[in-house]
C-alpha cells in the first residue's frame, strides 16, 4: 500500500520508494600503470524487502545511463552500454534485501575525447530497472587545463 | 621505449581465408537474438565449428555489417556471407583454450597478438588485436601508449591506444591477457 493516513484519518498518497537505490560518489583507482583519473563508483542498493535479481548480457551496469553536462550543455554521446560486448547466456545479479552491488565506472566515459575541455561538468548517472529510471544524485568532475 | 616492430593492419581477412579458426561449413542458425544495446541490434545466433573440432556460438546481425569486438579480434569480420562474432565469456575461452597460447611476459607481445580482457566470473569483456606494442625498458607489462585495432561494443572500430581501453574512457580495467595463435591450429585443418 502507497498511502500513509495523516492525523486526521485522511489518506494522503506518498510516492512509492524505488526497489533500488543508486549512487554514485568519486573514486581513486590506480592500475597498474598508474592512477586513472575521472573514476567514481556506482552502488546499486536493494531498498525493498524482497530479493531482487537483475537479468544481464554484458555487465550489470548495462543499464546505467550516465548524461554529462559541460560548460556549454550536454557533451555525452550514446549510451554507457554501447562499449560492451554480449554473452550467449544471460547472468543474474541478485541482491538480497539491503544488500549492495558496486563497480567503478569512468564518470566521462559517454564523453568523446574531443569534446573534453577544461571546465566543471556534471555527471548524471541513472539506473533503469524493472522499467522505472532511477536516478543518482549527480557528481561534478573538473578538468583542469593544460599545464 | 619504441613500438615493437611492423604494424598489422589488424583488419586481415584471416576469417575467410585457408588461416580462419572457423570451418565456415559448418554454420548452423540456432535461432534469433536481439542484442539489448539502447539501439537493440537484431539478428541470429548460429553455431560453427572450430578447425580444432569444438562448437562456439556466434552472433550475426540482420543488417550484414555490424560485429563487435570479438568478430574483429578472431576474424569472423570477415566470414563468408556477412560479420559473425563469437560471444563474450565461454565462447571466447573455448576459442582461445584451442587455437591461442599466452604470451608471458607481456613485454614479449608482438603485432598480431591478441589481447583479452577478463570481467566478472569467466566473462571476456573485451579483445583487441595489438598493432603497435611498447614496452619501457626494464618493464614486463605493455605501455600506455601500445596501439591496438579494437571494436568497442557498437561503437566503431579504430586503432587506439591502450591508455584509452584502460583508463577513463573505456574502463576495460587492466586484466588483460596477451594471447598469440597457435599453428596446430591451422595444422588440423
Amino acid at each position: 500500500m502507497n498511502e500513509a493516513m495523516t492525523v486526521s484519518g485522511a489518506p494522503v498518497t506518498v510516492p512509492a520508494r524505488p526497489p533500488l537505490v543508486c549512487r554514485l560518489r568519486p573514486k581513486a583507482v590506480a592500475s597498474r600503470r598508474g592512477p586513472v583519473p575521472h573514476m567514481g563508483e556506482v552502488e546499486l542498493e536493494n531498498h525493498s524487502t524482497l530479493p531482487l535479481e537483475i537479468e544481464y548480457t554484458m555487465t550489470p551496469l548495462q543499464f546505467l545511463e550516465l548524461v554529462v553536462r559541460g560548460p556549454g550543455g550536454v557533451v555525452s554521446e550514446g549510451h554507457f552500454s554501447d562499449r560492451f560486448s554480449p554473452t550467449r547466456e544471460p547472468a543474474v545479479l541478485r541482491l538480497l534485501p539491503g544488500e549492495k552491488f558496486t563497480s567503478d565506472v569512468a564518470l566521462l566515459a559517454t564523453v568523446p575525447r574531443d569534446k573534453r575541455q577544461p571546465g566543471t561538468y556534471t555527471v548524471q548517472a541513472a539506473y533503469r530497472f524493472q522499467g522505472v529510471r532511477v536516478p543518482a544524485e549527480p557528481l561534478t568532475v573538473e578538468l583542469p587545463g593544460e599545464p | 621505449m619504441a613500438h615493437d616492430g611492423p604494424r598489422t593492419s589488424g583488419t586481415t581477412a584471416e576469417g575467410a581465408g585457408p588461416d580462419s579458426i572457423f570451418r565456415w561449413e559448418t554454420l548452423r542458425e540456432v535461432g534469433p537474438l536481439t542484442l539489448p544495446y539502447q539501439q537493440p541490434v537484431s539478428g541470429k545466433v548460429f553455431a560453427v565449428e572450430l578447425v580444432a573440432g569444438a562448437t562456439v556460438e556466434v552472433f550475426r546481425p540482420d543488417d550484414g555489417l555490424f560485429y563487435f569486438c570479438h568478430g574483429l579480434t578472431f576474424g569472423g569480420k570477415h566470414a563468408p556471407g556477412g560479420p559473425v562474432s563469437p560471444f563474450s565469456g565461454r565462447n571466447v575461452r573455448t576459442i582461445l583454450d584451442n587455437h591461442y597460447r599466452r604470451v608471458e611476459p607481456e613485454s614479449a607481445a608482438a603485432p598480431g597478438d591478441i589481447l583479452v580482457w577478463r570481467g566478472l566470473d569467466e566473462d571476456t569483456p573485451h579483445s583487441a588485436i595489438l598493432t603497435g606494442p611498447a614496452v619501457r625498458a626494464g618493464e614486463k607489462h605493455l605501455d600506455f601508449s601500445t596501439l591496438v585495432q579494437t571494436k568497442n561494443g557498437r561503437l566503431p572500430e579504430a586503432e587506439m591506444t591502450l591508455e584509452r581501453l584502460t583508463g577513463d574512457e573505456f574502463l576495460y580495467g587492466d586484466s588483460l591477457t596477451v594471447f598469440r595463435r597457435e599453428e596446430t591450429g591451422r595444422v588440423l585443418s
